[in-house]
């Protein structure tokens, strides 16, 4: 796409302004810049066939299409215990290293079995947790440290670097079951909080090499938790500042003892009402603002806490996205741009995964809108 | 018999599971009918769980262990209420649609459904169209209610209403949705009866269907 715009701005400037709350020369634009921002394999072969591009072997999101597509972000690094393994005889079916069971259901790999449902504090003692000093894979942790340093001196995007390893909550969740963990958050704390300690004592394990390997060259890091639902928080405010909070805000004080990059966080769902919490621990920015979810609105979230917080994300993938017209889709635009662009603390990009029931026409006309209604200034 | 009707329930209520079983057995034992039990201890205690999760008082995990004190109870008085010929509010199958294996928002529908006195028959998760229609013939329930997280399952909910007609089934039953997805508009758009955004209004859906 070219630019019409009078001075364009480099994505670090861009982005440099925006963390600033100040404005720039437009909003920057996000897709596949995080694990969580990026697109169905078919919607990326569907871009890459609308715009020209060949076939890719690989994810899709090569260099082409990114800048083929005005993105401002580049992401290095991943997930560094060892890959899940396939339960012998099955393709279907996949263990990770947390012990935790997925089948594949055609779109995801949904879990099917939690080891640590109905567990007692014994069993937590005596659970075969991963060893991340045995399964940390150094050669990789070499080729992030050595992708992130290229895209930091050779290039103006701004580097991400995806998350070590799962969230707290998340990871309690998978392991025990969700209506299991959610039970015990009223009846047995002791055991929500055994279990958090553990979890965060591994994942400073996986975060201390991670980063000390990529810290001094990425503007950005993520990390990804659900804390919503559509309607409203999974737990009470009450509950989450006694039992997740604590392990969640060191975990992000932890991180920042190897890097000075923001800190940028991922919830689904509403979550209106633990906005002060994340920004009081350390959350730079969050995402993906879910604007179908109770309080998620835009115009609220930035009339309630566009001063003290950057959101990233806002456009609908429940609704407009995947079934809304192209007048439809600009109009969203208009409307989320209009929200949230004034005085900056914004980044454009789909509220999640753009999955495979999304005509890629869509996707193009959202980033088309975006580049052009996100302009800020005498070119907007 | 009020100070064991409260005793029943403050216990579902608080989610004591303990209390509520405890609070049953000394109800009976004092002669106090099985449904008066059922009615103003354990339904009543749901609705107010119900108001509490609507009001944002109470979230998941509070609504899953009043619902567990209340299942609890409810397993001590069932024998008592066949017995004296007590009938339930209505029949309803549930089940989370094909591909979906997403159960949490399901279970919690059952359950409130369950504690607003309905027998729930829950077919689980990845449900097909078929699935749900040999439900219908062999419970004839007054309800089904389908659930789905993700737009990519949505469709299946349109295949088992489909389904339902071309099996001539589906005027015998009313059909609910709900998930996080879903919409008011798209219920009407497949030709569901009705869509509620929560269990707890799930409940007062399902009475009203029942009803008409």
């Amino acid at each position: 796409m070219t630019t019409n715009l009078a001075e364009e701005w480099s994505p670090r400037a861009r982005f440099t302004a925006i963390m600033a709350h100040q404005e720039a020369d437009r909003v920057p634009l996000d897709l596949a810049g995080t694990a969580l921002t990026s697109a169905d394999p078919q919607v990326v072969a569907g871009l890459r066939q609308l715009l020209g591009l060949p076939a890719s072997q690989k994810s899709g999101f090569d260099e082409p299409l990114m800048a083929a597509l005005d993105v401002d972000f580049r992401h290095i690094g991943d997930l560094i215990g060892t890959a899940s393994r396939l339960v012998p005889g099955r393709t279907d079916r996949q263990v990770d290293i947390w012990g935790v069971e997925r089948a594949w259901t055609g779109q995801y790999w949904d879990i099917v079995h939690s080891p640590l449902r109905g567990a007692t504090l014994d069993d937590l003692a005596s659970y075969p947790w991963p060893d991340p000093t045995a399964t940390i894979d150094q050669a990789r942790l070499e080729q992030f440290r050595c992708e992130a340093r290229r895209l930091w001196e050779e290039t103006d995007y701004v580097v991400v670097a995806e998350h070590p390893v799962f969230g707290v909550f998340e990871l309690a969740c998978w392991m025990c079951g969700f209506d299991d963990i959610l039970a015990r958050l009223v009846s047995d704390r002791p055991f929500v909080h055994a279990l958090s300690k553990k979890l965060l004592t591994l994942q400073k394990a996986y975060i201390k090499p991670y980063y000390q390997a990529v810290g001094p060259y990425i503007h950005l890091t993520t990390s990804g938790d659900d804390f919503g639902m559509q309607t409203g928080t999974f737990m009470s405010p009450r509950a989450f500042r006694e039992l997740i909070k604590p392990y969640f805000a060191e975990r992000i004080a932890y991180t920042r003892e190897f890097t000075s990059a923001y800190y940028w966080h991922h919830t689904c769902g509403s979550v209106h009402t633990l906005i002060p919490d994340l920004i009081d621990i350390g959350v730079n920015i969050l995402n993906p603002i879910q604007p179908g979810a109770h309080k998620m609105e835009p115009e609220r979230l930035k009339a309630d806490y566009g001063d003290r917080l950057v959101f990233h994300g806002g456009f609908d993938t429940q609704g407009v996205l995947p079934f809304g017209t192209p007048a439809q889709i600009e109009a969203e635009v208009q409307r989320v741009m209009a929200a949230m662009k004034p005085g900056g603390g914004y980044i454009f990009s789909a509220a999640h995964n753009i999955q495979s029931d999304v005509p890629c026409e869509n996707v193009l006309t959202m980033l088309r809108a975006a580049r052009r209604l996100g302009a800020y200034g005498p070119a907007a | 018999m009020t100070q064991y009707l409260e005793q029943i329930y403050n216990a579902v209520l608080e989610g004591n599971a303990a209390d509520a079983r405890a609070g049953v057995k000394a109800a009976l034992a004092a002669g106090i009918p099985a449904e008066a039990l059922l009615k103003d201890g354990l339904i009543a205690a749901m609705a107010e769980v119900g108001r509490l999760f609507e009001e944002n008082e109470y979230f998941v995990p509070e609504m899953l262990v009043a619902a567990r004190a209340m299942q609890s109870g409810l397993v001590l008085l069932k024998p008592h209420l066949a017995a004296g010929g007590v009938v339930s509010a209505g029949k309803a199958v549930v089940g989370t649609v094909k591909g979906d294996l997403h159960d949490i928002g399901k279970n919690l529908v059952a359950m409130m459904l369950e504690g607003a006195g309905f027998e729930v028959i829950d077919l689980g998760t990845d449900v097909t169209p078929d699935k749900f229609v040999r439900a219908v013939i062999e419970h004839k329930p007054q309800l089904i209610g389908m659930s789905a997280l993700l737009t990519t399952t949505m469709p299946s909910m349109s295949s088992t209403i489909k389904a339902l007609q071309e099996a001539g089934v589906r005027d015998h039953v009313k059909v609910m949705i709900g998930g996080a997805p879903v919409t008011d508009g798209f219920a009407k758009q497949i030709g569901a009866d009705g869509y509620s955004p929560d269990a707890s209004s799930a409940v007062r859906l399902a009475k009203a269907l029942a009803a008409g």
